[in-house]
Protein backbone atom coordinates (compact mmCIF):
# COMPACT_ATOMS: atom_id res chain seq x y z
CA UNK A 1 0.00 0.00 0.00
CA UNK A 2 0.94 3.49 -1.06
CA UNK A 3 0.88 6.60 0.88
CA UNK A 4 -0.90 8.32 -1.76
CA UNK A 5 -3.63 5.43 -0.69
CA UNK A 6 -3.55 5.56 2.95
CA UNK A 7 -3.75 9.36 2.47
CA UNK A 8 -6.83 9.88 0.57
CA UNK A 9 -8.45 6.65 2.88
CA UNK A 10 -7.92 8.73 5.72
CA UNK A 11 -8.87 12.23 4.33
CA UNK A 12 -11.80 10.23 2.68
CA UNK A 13 -10.89 11.74 -0.81
CA UNK A 14 -10.54 14.89 0.33
CA UNK A 15 -6.72 15.47 -1.22
CA UNK A 16 -6.82 15.97 -5.03
CA UNK A 17 -4.16 13.76 -6.45
CA UNK A 18 -2.04 16.41 -7.22
CA UNK A 19 -1.78 17.16 -3.36
CA UNK A 20 -1.52 13.37 -2.34
CA UNK A 21 1.53 13.17 -5.08
CA UNK A 22 2.79 16.36 -3.38
CA UNK A 23 2.81 14.86 0.02
CA UNK A 24 4.20 11.59 -1.45
CA UNK A 25 7.10 13.23 -3.33
CA UNK A 26 7.95 15.03 0.36
CA UNK A 27 7.56 12.28 2.10
CA UNK A 28 9.53 10.06 -0.33
CA UNK A 29 12.29 12.55 0.44
CA UNK A 30 12.44 12.87 3.89
CA UNK A 31 12.54 8.88 3.75
CA UNK A 32 15.20 9.06 1.66
CA UNK A 33 17.23 11.65 3.53
CA UNK A 34 16.71 9.67 6.42
CA UNK A 35 17.83 6.17 4.77
CA UNK A 36 20.70 8.18 3.44
CA UNK A 37 21.62 9.23 6.78
CA UNK A 38 21.12 6.00 8.56
CA UNK A 39 23.12 4.34 5.79
CA UNK A 40 25.86 6.64 5.88
CA UNK A 41 25.91 5.97 9.77
CA UNK A 42 26.21 2.35 9.24
CA UNK A 43 28.86 2.55 6.70
CA UNK A 44 30.85 4.69 8.45
CA UNK A 45 30.68 1.82 11.55
CA UNK A 46 31.26 -0.51 9.50
CA UNK A 47 34.18 1.19 8.19
CA UNK A 48 35.49 2.02 11.90
CA UNK A 49 35.21 -1.58 12.84
CA UNK A 50 37.02 -3.10 9.24
CA UNK A 51 39.51 -0.45 10.22
CA UNK A 52 40.04 -1.78 13.40
CA UNK A 53 40.21 -5.30 12.18
CA UNK A 54 42.04 -4.44 9.49
CA UNK A 55 44.91 -2.81 11.32
CA UNK A 56 44.88 -5.69 13.88
CA UNK A 57 45.11 -7.73 10.90
CA UNK A 58 47.60 -6.12 9.33
CA UNK A 59 50.07 -5.36 12.29
CA UNK A 60 49.85 -9.15 13.59
CA UNK A 61 50.48 -9.98 9.59
CA UNK A 62 53.52 -7.86 9.72
CA UNK A 63 54.76 -9.60 12.84
CA UNK A 64 54.50 -13.27 11.60
CA UNK A 65 56.46 -11.84 7.95
CA UNK A 66 58.57 -9.71 10.41
CA UNK A 67 59.93 -12.69 12.30
CA UNK A 68 59.17 -15.24 9.56
CA UNK A 69 61.76 -12.39 7.30
CA UNK A 70 63.84 -12.03 10.31
CA UNK A 71 64.77 -15.96 9.96
CA UNK A 72 65.03 -15.98 6.77
CA UNK A 73 67.72 -13.18 6.68
CA UNK A 74 69.39 -14.75 9.73
CA UNK A 75 69.22 -18.46 7.55
CA UNK A 76 70.56 -16.49 4.21
CA UNK A 77 73.28 -14.48 6.58
CA UNK A 78 74.61 -17.38 7.98
CA UNK A 79 74.55 -19.40 4.63
CA UNK A 80 76.53 -16.43 2.50
CA UNK A 81 78.57 -16.17 5.22
CA UNK A 82 79.86 -19.60 5.44
CA UNK A 83 80.15 -19.32 1.53
CA UNK A 84 81.99 -16.48 1.65
CA UNK A 85 84.46 -17.63 4.26
CA UNK A 86 85.17 -20.52 2.59
CA UNK A 87 85.62 -18.21 -0.83
CA UNK A 88 88.10 -16.10 1.17
CA UNK A 89 89.91 -19.14 2.06
CA UNK A 90 90.06 -20.65 -1.29
CA UNK A 91 91.12 -17.66 -2.91
CA UNK A 92 93.64 -16.13 0.13
CA UNK A 93 95.47 -19.91 -0.81
CA UNK A 94 95.34 -19.69 -4.27
CA UNK A 95 96.91 -15.81 -3.77
CA UNK A 96 99.64 -17.35 -1.69
CA UNK A 97 100.53 -20.07 -3.58
CA UNK A 98 100.60 -17.92 -6.99
CA UNK A 99 102.20 -15.30 -5.06
CA UNK A 100 104.52 -17.76 -3.97
CA UNK A 101 105.33 -19.63 -7.70
CA UNK A 102 105.06 -15.45 -8.95
CA UNK A 103 107.87 -15.16 -6.79
CA UNK A 104 110.22 -17.90 -7.02
CA UNK A 105 109.78 -17.79 -11.01
CA UNK A 106 110.60 -14.41 -10.32
CA UNK A 107 113.24 -14.88 -8.37
CA UNK A 108 114.58 -17.27 -11.20
CA UNK A 109 114.16 -14.47 -14.14
CA UNK A 110 116.48 -12.01 -12.14
CA UNK A 111 119.02 -14.58 -11.52
CA UNK A 112 118.92 -15.71 -15.20
CA UNK A 113 118.92 -11.92 -16.12
CA UNK A 114 121.90 -11.23 -13.89
CA UNK A 115 123.71 -14.19 -15.41
CA UNK A 116 122.87 -12.89 -19.25
CA UNK A 117 123.94 -9.52 -18.34
CA UNK A 118 127.22 -10.81 -16.76
CA UNK A 119 128.36 -12.82 -19.49
CA UNK A 120 127.50 -10.24 -21.79
CA UNK A 121 129.61 -7.10 -19.93
CA UNK A 122 131.90 -9.06 -18.23
CA UNK A 123 133.22 -11.93 -20.06
CA UNK A 124 135.21 -14.64 -19.15
CA UNK A 125 137.92 -13.30 -21.07
CA UNK A 126 137.76 -10.02 -18.67
CA UNK A 127 137.45 -11.82 -15.55
CA UNK A 128 140.97 -13.93 -16.37
CA UNK A 129 142.38 -10.07 -17.48
CA UNK A 130 141.34 -9.04 -14.24
CA UNK A 131 142.67 -11.11 -12.12
CA UNK A 132 146.12 -12.00 -14.16
CA UNK A 133 146.47 -7.40 -14.06
CA UNK A 134 145.65 -7.68 -9.97
CA UNK A 135 148.17 -10.97 -9.98
CA UNK A 136 151.10 -8.26 -11.67
CA UNK A 137 149.92 -5.46 -9.58
CA UNK A 138 150.50 -7.56 -6.68
CA UNK A 139 153.95 -8.87 -7.80
CA UNK A 140 155.23 -5.19 -8.72
CA UNK A 141 154.26 -3.83 -5.00
CA UNK A 142 156.17 -6.77 -4.04
CA UNK A 143 159.17 -5.89 -5.94
CA UNK A 144 159.20 -2.62 -5.04
CA UNK A 145 158.88 -3.41 -1.52
CA UNK A 146 161.32 -5.51 -1.84
CA UNK A 147 163.90 -3.64 -3.85
CA UNK A 148 162.49 -0.01 -1.83
CA UNK A 149 161.52 1.66 -5.02
CA UNK A 150 159.02 3.79 -5.25
CA UNK A 151 157.93 5.83 -7.76
CA UNK A 152 159.50 9.13 -6.32
CA UNK A 153 162.59 7.76 -5.97
CA UNK A 154 162.76 6.99 -9.78
CA UNK A 155 164.01 10.38 -10.41
CA UNK A 156 168.11 10.26 -10.85
CA UNK A 157 168.44 13.09 -8.43
CA UNK A 158 166.91 11.96 -5.77
CA UNK A 159 168.03 8.46 -6.18
CA UNK A 160 171.65 9.65 -5.14
CA UNK A 161 170.83 11.01 -2.23
CA UNK A 162 168.73 8.37 -1.58
CA UNK A 163 171.16 5.76 -1.15
CA UNK A 164 173.88 8.09 0.27
CA UNK A 165 171.22 8.48 3.11
CA UNK A 166 170.93 4.93 2.79
CA UNK A 167 174.80 4.56 3.64
CA UNK A 168 175.12 6.88 6.41
CA UNK A 169 171.96 5.18 8.06
CA UNK A 170 173.83 2.01 8.00
CA UNK A 171 176.91 3.48 9.14
CA UNK A 172 175.23 5.34 12.18
CA UNK A 173 173.51 1.92 13.02
CA UNK A 174 176.62 0.06 12.63
CA UNK A 175 178.45 2.91 14.84
CA UNK A 176 175.22 2.59 17.65
CA UNK A 177 175.81 -1.57 17.36
CA UNK A 178 179.44 -1.18 18.40
CA UNK A 179 178.95 1.88 20.88
CA UNK A 180 175.89 -0.50 22.53
CA UNK A 181 177.81 -3.71 22.53
CA UNK A 182 181.17 -1.58 24.80
CA UNK A 183 178.05 -0.10 26.70
CA UNK A 184 177.35 -3.82 27.57
CA UNK A 185 180.80 -4.91 28.39
CA UNK A 186 181.40 -1.76 30.26
CA UNK A 187 178.43 -1.88 32.29
CA UNK A 188 179.18 -5.89 32.97
CA UNK A 189 182.37 -5.02 34.41
CA UNK A 190 180.91 -2.36 36.32
CA UNK A 191 178.34 -4.47 38.10
CA UNK A 192 181.33 -6.90 38.91
CA UNK A 193 183.41 -3.91 40.59
CA UNK A 194 180.55 -2.80 42.23
CA UNK A 195 179.78 -6.58 43.47
CA UNK A 196 183.03 -7.49 44.74
CA UNK A 197 183.04 -3.75 46.56
CA UNK A 198 180.08 -4.74 48.39
CA UNK A 199 181.33 -8.14 49.30
CA UNK A 200 184.64 -6.82 50.53
CA UNK A 201 182.89 -4.27 52.51
CA UNK A 202 180.64 -6.26 53.86
CA UNK A 203 183.24 -9.28 54.60
CA UNK A 204 185.83 -6.76 55.99
CA UNK A 205 185.13 -7.93 59.66
CA UNK A 206 184.51 -11.35 59.35
CA UNK A 207 187.20 -14.54 59.87
CA UNK A 208 189.26 -15.93 56.55
CA UNK A 209 186.68 -19.05 56.58
CA UNK A 210 183.35 -17.22 57.01
CA UNK A 211 184.58 -14.79 53.92
CA UNK A 212 185.42 -18.15 51.85
CA UNK A 213 181.99 -19.33 52.66
CA UNK A 214 180.20 -16.32 51.93
CA UNK A 215 182.14 -15.52 48.91
CA UNK A 216 181.63 -18.94 46.88
CA UNK A 217 178.06 -18.61 47.91
CA UNK A 218 177.20 -15.05 46.63
CA UNK A 219 179.88 -15.29 43.52
CA UNK A 220 178.73 -14.24 40.25
CA UNK A 221 175.41 -12.65 41.60
CA UNK A 222 174.11 -9.24 41.19
CA UNK A 223 174.62 -6.19 43.72
CA UNK A 224 171.04 -6.13 44.96
CA UNK A 225 170.89 -10.30 44.99
CA UNK A 226 173.81 -9.15 47.65
CA UNK A 227 172.52 -6.65 49.66
CA UNK A 228 169.02 -8.44 50.07
CA UNK A 229 170.97 -12.18 50.92
CA UNK A 230 173.78 -11.46 52.76
CA UNK A 231 172.69 -11.41 55.92
CA UNK A 232 170.67 -14.52 55.55
CA UNK A 233 174.11 -16.21 53.71
CA UNK A 234 175.81 -15.22 56.85
CA UNK A 235 173.25 -16.48 59.34
CA UNK A 236 172.92 -19.76 57.72
CA UNK A 237 176.67 -20.44 57.76
CA UNK A 238 176.79 -19.47 61.31
CA UNK A 239 174.46 -22.07 62.48
CA UNK A 240 175.26 -24.16 60.03
CA UNK A 241 178.81 -24.17 61.48
CA UNK A 242 177.41 -24.07 65.33
CA UNK A 243 175.51 -27.09 64.42
CA UNK A 244 178.76 -29.25 62.49
CA UNK A 245 180.90 -28.11 65.84
CA UNK A 246 178.29 -29.21 68.33
CA UNK A 247 178.15 -33.03 66.69
CA UNK A 248 181.58 -33.24 66.30
CA UNK A 249 181.84 -32.63 70.37
CA UNK A 250 179.50 -35.10 71.10
CA UNK A 251 181.33 -37.75 68.80
CA UNK A 252 184.66 -36.40 70.38
CA UNK A 253 182.88 -37.29 73.91
CA UNK A 254 181.68 -39.88 73.63
CA UNK A 255 184.52 -41.91 71.47
CA UNK A 256 187.29 -40.16 74.36
CA UNK A 257 187.77 -43.71 76.40
CA UNK A 258 187.60 -45.77 73.74
CA UNK A 259 189.63 -44.73 71.25
CA UNK A 260 193.20 -46.18 70.69
CA UNK A 261 195.87 -44.73 69.18
CA UNK A 262 195.76 -46.05 66.21
CA UNK A 263 191.83 -45.27 65.95
CA UNK A 264 192.04 -41.53 67.32
CA UNK A 265 194.97 -41.51 64.71
CA UNK A 266 192.35 -41.75 61.63
CA UNK A 267 189.49 -40.32 63.55
CA UNK A 268 192.32 -37.55 63.79
CA UNK A 269 192.79 -37.55 60.05
CA UNK A 270 189.12 -37.69 59.08
CA UNK A 271 188.55 -34.81 61.46
CA UNK A 272 191.35 -32.71 59.68
CA UNK A 273 190.04 -33.59 56.28
CA UNK A 274 186.61 -32.31 57.12
CA UNK A 275 187.36 -28.86 58.91
CA UNK A 276 189.99 -26.80 59.93
CA UNK A 277 188.94 -25.10 62.63
CA UNK A 278 190.53 -23.62 65.40
CA UNK A 279 187.99 -25.34 67.96
CA UNK A 280 189.27 -28.61 65.99
CA UNK A 281 192.31 -28.64 65.99
CA UNK A 282 192.37 -28.02 70.24
CA UNK A 283 190.04 -31.11 69.89
CA UNK A 284 192.32 -33.33 68.16
CA UNK A 285 194.53 -33.01 71.09
CA UNK A 286 192.14 -35.18 73.12
CA UNK B 1 123.51 -21.19 -5.18
CA UNK B 2 120.86 -21.03 -1.96
CA UNK B 3 122.59 -17.93 -0.80
CA UNK B 4 122.60 -16.07 -4.25
CA UNK B 5 118.56 -16.49 -4.48
CA UNK B 6 118.17 -15.41 -0.77
CA UNK B 7 120.17 -12.23 -1.69
CA UNK B 8 117.52 -11.41 -4.83
CA UNK B 9 114.52 -12.53 -2.34
CA UNK B 10 115.82 -9.62 -0.12
CA UNK B 11 116.27 -7.53 -3.33
CA UNK B 12 112.55 -7.63 -4.40
CA UNK B 13 111.54 -7.41 -1.35
CA UNK B 14 113.76 -3.89 -0.51
CA UNK B 15 112.43 -2.86 -4.10
CA UNK B 16 108.52 -3.24 -2.92
CA UNK B 17 109.12 -1.40 0.10
CA UNK B 18 111.19 1.09 -1.79
CA UNK B 19 114.43 0.89 0.67
CA UNK B 20 116.30 1.25 -2.46
CA UNK B 21 119.61 1.55 -0.61
CA UNK B 22 119.44 -1.85 1.19
CA UNK B 23 118.07 -2.92 -2.38
CA UNK B 24 121.24 -1.80 -4.02
CA UNK B 25 123.36 -3.35 -1.43
CA UNK B 26 121.62 -6.84 -1.92
CA UNK B 27 122.60 -6.32 -5.52
CA UNK B 28 125.99 -5.59 -5.05
CA UNK B 29 126.17 -8.71 -3.31
CA UNK B 30 124.29 -10.66 -5.45
CA UNK B 31 126.92 -9.61 -8.38
CA UNK B 32 129.71 -10.14 -6.24
CA UNK B 33 128.46 -13.74 -5.73
CA UNK B 34 127.59 -14.65 -9.24
CA UNK B 35 130.85 -13.22 -10.27
CA UNK B 36 132.87 -15.46 -7.97
CA UNK B 37 130.56 -18.45 -9.09
CA UNK B 38 132.03 -17.33 -12.81
CA UNK B 39 135.65 -17.34 -11.74
CA UNK B 40 134.61 -21.40 -9.62
CA UNK B 41 132.90 -22.51 -12.68
CA UNK B 42 135.42 -21.90 -14.89
CA UNK B 43 138.80 -22.80 -13.08
CA UNK B 44 140.10 -19.05 -13.14
CA UNK B 45 143.11 -19.44 -11.11
CA UNK B 46 143.58 -16.45 -9.13
CA UNK B 47 146.62 -17.44 -7.15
Amino acid sequence: MDIKQILSEATNGALNEEVLSEIENVFEQKVNDKVEIHVEQALNDQDELYTEKLNELVEKIDADHSNKLKRVVEAIDSDRAEKLKVVVEKYESALNEEAENFQSQLIESVSDYLDVYLEEKIPVESVQEAVKNTKAKKILEGLRNHLAVDSALEKESIKEAVIDGHNQINEASKKLESVAEENAVLKEELDTVKTGLMLEQKTAGLDKKTKQYINKALKGKDAEFIAENFDYTLKLFKKKESDRLETLKEEALSTRENVDRVVYESKQEIVEEKVSSPYLSELSKY
Amino acid sequence: MKEIKKDIKKFISNVMDREYKKASNDLSSVINKKIEQKILNNNINIF
